[in-house]
């Protein structure tokens, strides 16, 4: 079957790839890319271990065949530290003790991005609702709500 | 083993050239079914050659609300059907049922085109799209036809779509003048979550009296259906006459009617009785009438 | 006492990497060269293996080796009964069963090549049922065994026929609690590096128990432990689930690897974890119960039959911490529990958060609350005439006196923060409309640690650096609860200096003593100790010097914030500058620590002596909405109240509480692993459900702190008992709310709504 061709801003940074038609979004960026923050834990859409950035939104990345998002920006965790040190939210996640084993962090920081890029100032339901589809087994979800809020504030305008 | 190649559609025509030329073509939406059975190497892709991914064609997006009908493209995702204000004030039972399928992520990528063509008995789309009695657009090389849901759903996870052809959009009338309406959903938990049993209530109502009616199921039977005889009940009734018990019993008769007694049936008897209950008190007090 | 970096909710010290995306789990784990394996899972539940045909299979491409049960060396492994088969040879008797395994350049190439395999099977009659069998006569799983009994716990105490003579009231009710998984969010996965840094083999991956996996990697290879060594990494959380399964991998890896002299790497998917893994236990619970009439308990009498599944595992333990939890924390003359665990061809059944006490909790707290109502009682009245108090007997015969019997004082505590008192009397009153709610509660003492399960010794290494940087390695293993920060802590504590001076070390078990598992809430408690020993040890040897070098004595001298002070309060020298100069004069700065339990005693025969030398004490209390039409269940808001002598770090204690929380309130109202036949339905998240964010009630921890004799720094153990409690003040809330009483988990639409559960094919 013939490979094909996309291109691929992740993290800021431009690839040019060659992908199987069976390949998703999630092989791309664990296998070709090496970005291994991003976890796989279901395959199925239902636990959001493997939860990237797409164009702006938050997306299951074991929902998305690479070749179907030719020429979009992707997120990662891996692009959420910069120069200039941890990002609000990540600062927050480590003050608010909301990892434990720190399989579900990943995923839960990229969708509560996307939350607060597009809502800076979201409402506790509204953070519910945006990680809904982030299971995580370990924190009871108490401090990962109290860290994006944490976060939201800090940096959310 | 799997064994099919990824097409890219650039324009509609091209899709619709490729679906006319190829055998065995899939179209590729948000992917939120396809991948699924992707990991399971579900039989589905027995017949695949072909995945045709159509995220590209522009006009199978987006959200038109005119006076006398309604569109919506098929490749408009949940997201984009629960942000749109005018759909929310307009269609709320719409907005609702859309809020209620998967998770953020989901919905993000999940079309309402691939709801329906999917038609999975729980597929939180039909019960509302059938309220409103919609019908789809199919397209193919061969030219345009427009088919009501209810047709284009033959049982469970089969359409009337030809192999040939696409759904562009999904038309509806708007529903006129003073109307009442009630999405109701239950789930085995309070998110993500497939629907045991949901349904829709769309009700147009002229001076206090119900003029048009429609309470349609949804994952309570194998196919979304309206309940006929409920809406023969509440049909040009007077609101102050609705017994909205009455409707629920005469609802969770219809079903078993229709299902047959099986093992959910003690749950979804009583369980349906109660939600339909609730629309039509829903629909009620929205009108003023509740206490 | 005042603590510098104990009892503070410091950051966690591996938070940086995970939160970054840079902490490697197993998954993420490559080595050159690296081979990829698969297995092939049995077709049925119980069946003979007539043939196994891989002629096809070995010659697909990119496979390297296609390998059965008469490739590996010694077949059979267990921590406590050697009945567990690496491949099924002859037998399947569970269907999580591998037949056959594959090595080849790609995960996709190994399916490939096991989907070629052709076995030719023998289906059998399986049992499925535990009560069926416990029969007599009934068709026997194991053929080298007796029957199909894994385990007979006993335990009397007094005489329950008097007891139940003396009773006014009797109340007899049978529970059953469902089979579950533990849902961790990292499938398992192991890699095995063949001849790797004179080792034979080296095992990295997601590894609750290093120990225990190279004791089954030796057995399989039939080498010495020495020959094995296995390197834990980020794990993506167990809660007991990441034991005998990995063990299991890592011996077929290590097989492999070896024979092919590459590293193999085995990464299950969802569904191949929820086939071959073990799960909870269910049980089958027999209650009696007498009280006279003004509520004090008379007797009881208790028979439990756990399901093992089709091997023993750790059955004869988890049953083992039933019998000594059964009662429940309430003062009884006359006891009799026998508490037994049955072969069945179901999935195997092993530890998980909680061990065997979830389920008699769950069974004893609805009791409880059954005997109030028929007594005319308040749940809470009926619980304080009962309940222990300091130097209380239990029901195995021990005396309760050497910590600290908070059960009064958790309850009131609970009882206050979700203003018990009131909603009880304002919910107790009739209800109009659908929605009804209720409150209810639960308590629980709990053995610390592993009990008279086996020896309870756990070491650590700390080395001292001449700049005064440090290294701690520990035996126990950081699951994710936060361990590599709790003994940061400690070691900061006594060798006063700073956290970020601390470098916290994955498990390798070639450097650091055998110290058991990682289980039982021991971690905090058993390794804690050990640390403070290595660091109490150099803080001794550094102070002497100092000593001699100042001409100080050793009582005056202090080591805080990285100095040496006088008793003054006046700085002397720069801990770095001491250890520098130790270093120099040849001094060594590395010390092992030990710690090893107090004593304690258990009569198997008679179930009766001290089998835990301390417990903790617990209450949790559920506020629920029922939707009477719908059958619908929200929690609405949950207070949980535990003694967990002393916080090292409070916010990793709320972590824990608000985790187990809500895994409790999983196991109470949506899980259940659907099996048919010994055959897994339900096999991935879609039809498995967990609890997701919006499930979440309000919760509210409450730590409380009664420092413990034992636990360093008072220290006890806060993991399982946050689990064991919810599904129990759940269903008692549930009842006060609807009147209908709910004795089978899950709590379920069906069960809410009509009483009994419904499944496919059923009636
Ligand atoms: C975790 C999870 C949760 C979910 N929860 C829900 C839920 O609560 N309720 C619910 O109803 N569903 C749910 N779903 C199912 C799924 O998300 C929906 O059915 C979704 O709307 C499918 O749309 P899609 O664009 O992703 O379809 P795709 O997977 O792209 O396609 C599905 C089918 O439709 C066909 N198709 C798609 N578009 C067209 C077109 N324009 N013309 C012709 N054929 C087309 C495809 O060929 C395929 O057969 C869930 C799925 C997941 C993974
Ligand atoms: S791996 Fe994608 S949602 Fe679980
Ligand atoms: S921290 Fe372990 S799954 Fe969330």
């Amino acid at each position: 079957m013939a490979k094909l061709d996309v291109e691929l801003t992740v993290n800021g940074e431009k690839y040019n790839l060659k992908v199987g038609s069976q390949e998703r979004l999630l092989d791309t960026i664990r296998k070709q890319l090496k970005l291994t923050g991003t976890k796989e834990g279901c395959s199925v859409g239902e636990c959001g271990a493997c939860t990237v950035i797409l164009d702006d939104k938050a997306v299951n990345s074991c929902m998305v065949l690479t070749a179907q998002v030719d020429g979009s920006q992707i997120i990662t965790v891996e692009g959420l530290e910069s120069k200039g040190g941890l990002h609000p939210l990540q600062k927050a996640f480590i003050e608010k003790q909301a990892i434990q084993c720190g399989f579900c962090t990943p995923g839960m920081l990229m969708s509560a991005l996307a939350l607060i890029k597009e809502n800076p100032q979201p409402s506790k339901e509204e953070i519910k609702t945006a990680l809904e589809g982030n299971l995580c087994r370990c924190t009871g979800y108490q401090q990962i709500i109290e860290a994006v809020e944490a976060a939201a504030e800090e940096w959310g305008v | 083993m799997i064994d099919y190649q990824l097409l890219r559609a650039r324009s509609f025509n091209e899709a619709l050239e490729i679906l006319e030329s190829k055998k065995n073509v899939r179209c590729l939406a948000g992917g939120t079914d396809i991948l699924v059975d992707l990991h399971h190497k579900d039989e589905f892709f027995d017949s695949v050659d072909y995945l045709l991914d159509i995220n590209s064609i522009d006009e199978l997006k987006g959200i038109k609300l005119g006076k006398k009908e309604g569109e919506i493209g098929s490749l408009t995702t949940h997201s984009e059907i629960i942000e749109n204000k005018e759909l929310q004030e307009k269609l709320p039972f719409v907005a609702a049922a859309a809020a209620s399928i998967g998770s953020t992520q989901i919905r993000n990528r999940a079309t309402i085109g691939g709801n329906l063509v999917n038609a999975a008995a729980c597929a939180d789309s039909f019960s509302p799209m059938i309220a409103l009695e919609a019908e789809v657009v199919l397209v193919s090389k061969r030219g345009e036809r427009r088919l009501s849901i209810r047709d284009f759903i033959k049982s469970p996870y089969k359409t009337a779509l030809a192999e040939d052809e696409l759904l562009k959009k999904i038309v509806f009338p708007m529903p006129q003048g003073e109307y009442y309406s009630s999405y109701q959903k239950i789930g085995r938990r309070k998110a993500v979550s497939i629907s045991r049993i949901s349904l829709t209530l769309l009700a147009e109502v002229k001076a206090e009296k119900i003029v048009n009616i429609q309470v349609v199921s949804g994952a309570a039977t194998p196919s979304p259906v309206p309940f006929e005889k409920v809406n023969e009940y509440l049909s040009a009734k007077n609101l102050a006459e609705v017994d909205s018990k009455e409707a629920g019993r005469i609802a969770a008769e219809e079903m078993v009617e229709i299902t047959g007694r099986r093992w959910s049936t003690p749950y979804k008897q009583p369980a349906l009785s109660k939600l339909v209950e609730r629309a039509v008190e829903d629909m009620l007090e929205e009108a003023g009438y509740n206490g | 006492m005042t603590f510098k970096h104990v009892n503070k909710g410091i950051k966690r010290v591996d938070a940086y990497e995970k939160v970054t995306g840079k902490a490697k789990f197993g998954a993420d784990m490559e080595f050159a060269d690296m081979l990829f394996a698969k297995v092939l899972r049995s077709e049925y539940s119980h069946a003979e293996i007539k043939k196994i045909d891989v002629s096809e299979a070995k010659k697909m491409p990119g496979v390297k080796g296609v390998y059965t049960a008469f490739d590996i060396p010694n077949n059979l492994f267990g921590v406590i009964v050697q009945d567990q088969q690496v491949l099924a040879k002859d037998k399947v008797v569970l269907a999580g069963d591998g037949i056959v395994m594959a090595a080849a350049e790609s995960e996709k190439e190994a399916a490939a090549a096991l989907e070629k395999v052709k076995v030719k099977y023998e289906e059998l009659d399986g049992i499925y049922d535990v009560m069926e069998a416990r029969k007599e006569g009934s068709l026997k799983i194991h053929e080298d065994k007796e029957d199909n009994q894994v385990i007979h716990h006993p335990l009397r105490k007094g005489d329950v026929e008097k007891g139940f003579a003396e009773a006014y009231l009797i109340l007899e009710r049978e529970y059953t609690t469902q089979l579950i998984e533990h849902s961790y969010l990292e499938p398992e996965a192991v890699i095995v590096v063949p001849n790797d840094q004179n080792h034979l083999v080296s095992v990295y991956g997601s590894i609750q128990n290093p120990y225990a996996a190279r004791s089954a990697v030796a057995a399989v290879l039939g080498v010495e432990l020495a020959d094995v060594r296995v390197i834990q990494n980020h794990i993506g959380g167990s809660f007991g689930g990441k034991d005998e399964v990995i063990s299991a991998m890592a011996a077929r890896a290590a097989v492999m690897a070896l024979d092919l002299d590459r590293p193999v790497k085995m990464v299950n998917t969802r569904e191949e974890s929820f086939t071959e893994s073990y799960k909870r236990h269910p049980y089958n619970l027999k209650y009696k119960i007498g009280a006279t009439e003004d509520g004090k308990l008379t007797a009881m009498e208790i028979e439990a039959a756990a399901d093992s599944g089709g091997y023993a595992c750790q059955t004869p333990f988890v049953t083992w911490r039933s019998v000594v939890q059964a009662t429940g924390p309430y003062e009884l003359d006359n006891v009799k529990t026998d508490t037994y665990g049955y072969y069945t061809n179901n999935p195997y059944t092993g530890a998980m958060r909680g061990y065997g006490s979830p389920q008699v909790i769950f069974a004893q707290e609805s009791l409880m609350d059954e005997l109030a109502e028929e007594l005319d009682m308040s749940p809470v009245e009926l619980r304080k005439k009962n309940m222990y108090s300091q130097d209380s007997v239990t029901a195995s015969g021990q005396k309760l006196d050497g910590h600290t019997v908070s059960l009064a004082e958790v309850m009131e505590k609970a009882m206050k923060e979700i203003n018990y008192e009131e909603k009880y009397k304002e919910y107790s009153k009739e209800q109009f409309g659908d929605k009804k709610r209720g409150i209810g509660l639960s308590i629980s003492f709990r053995g610390c640690s592993l009990g008279a399960e086996a020896i309870d010794a756990a070491a650590s290494l700390i080395q001292i650096n001449k700049d005064g940087s440090a290294a701690v390695y520990s035996g126990l293993a950081e699951n994710g609860q936060g361990l590599k920060t709790i003994f940061t802590q400690i070691t900061a504590e006594v060798l006063g200096i700073r956290i970020e001076d601390i470098d916290y070390m994955e498990v390798d078990t070639t450097f650091t003593p055998d110290s058991g598992s990682t289980v039982a809430s021991r971690a905090t408690l058993i390794g804690g100790n050990a640390v403070k020993n290595a660091a109490e040890k150099l803080r001794k040897r550094i102070i002497n010097f100092a000593a001699d070098k100042f001409d100080f004595s050793a009582d005056n001298l202090a080591l805080k914030d990285g100095f040496l002070y006088d008793e003054s309060g006046n700085r002397l020298a720069l801990f770095s500058d001491l250890t520098q100069e130790m270093g120099n004069t040849g001094i060594l700065l590395s010390a092992y620590g030990w710690y090893k339990g107090p004593e304690i005693s258990w009569d198997e025969e008679k179930g009766c002596g001290n089998p835990y030398f301390t417990y903790v004490y617990g209450c949790q209390i559920a506020e629920v909405e029922v939707d009477t039409g719908t059958g619908e269940l929200t929690i609405l808001e949950m207070a949980a109240a535990h003694d967990v002598g002393r916080a090292i770090n409070p916010a990793n204690v709320k972590g824990q509480i608000y985790g187990g929380v809500m895994m409790g309130l999983g196991y109470g109202i949506m899980e259940e692993l659907e099996v048919e036949k010994g055959m897994i339905k339900t096999k991935n998240f879609h039809d498995y459900l967990i609890p997701t964010i919006k499930d979440m009630p309000e919760i509210k921890p409450i730590i409380v702190e009664n420092p413990d004799p034992d636990g360093p720094f008072g220290a006890k153990s806060i993991g399982e008992p946050t689990l064991e409690l919810g599904s129990a003040a759940i269903a008692n809330a549930v009842a006060h709310a609807s009147g209908r009483r709910i004795r089978s988990l899950p709590l379920n639409l069906e069960r809410v709504l009509i009483g009994r559960s419904l499944h496919k094919g059923g009636k």
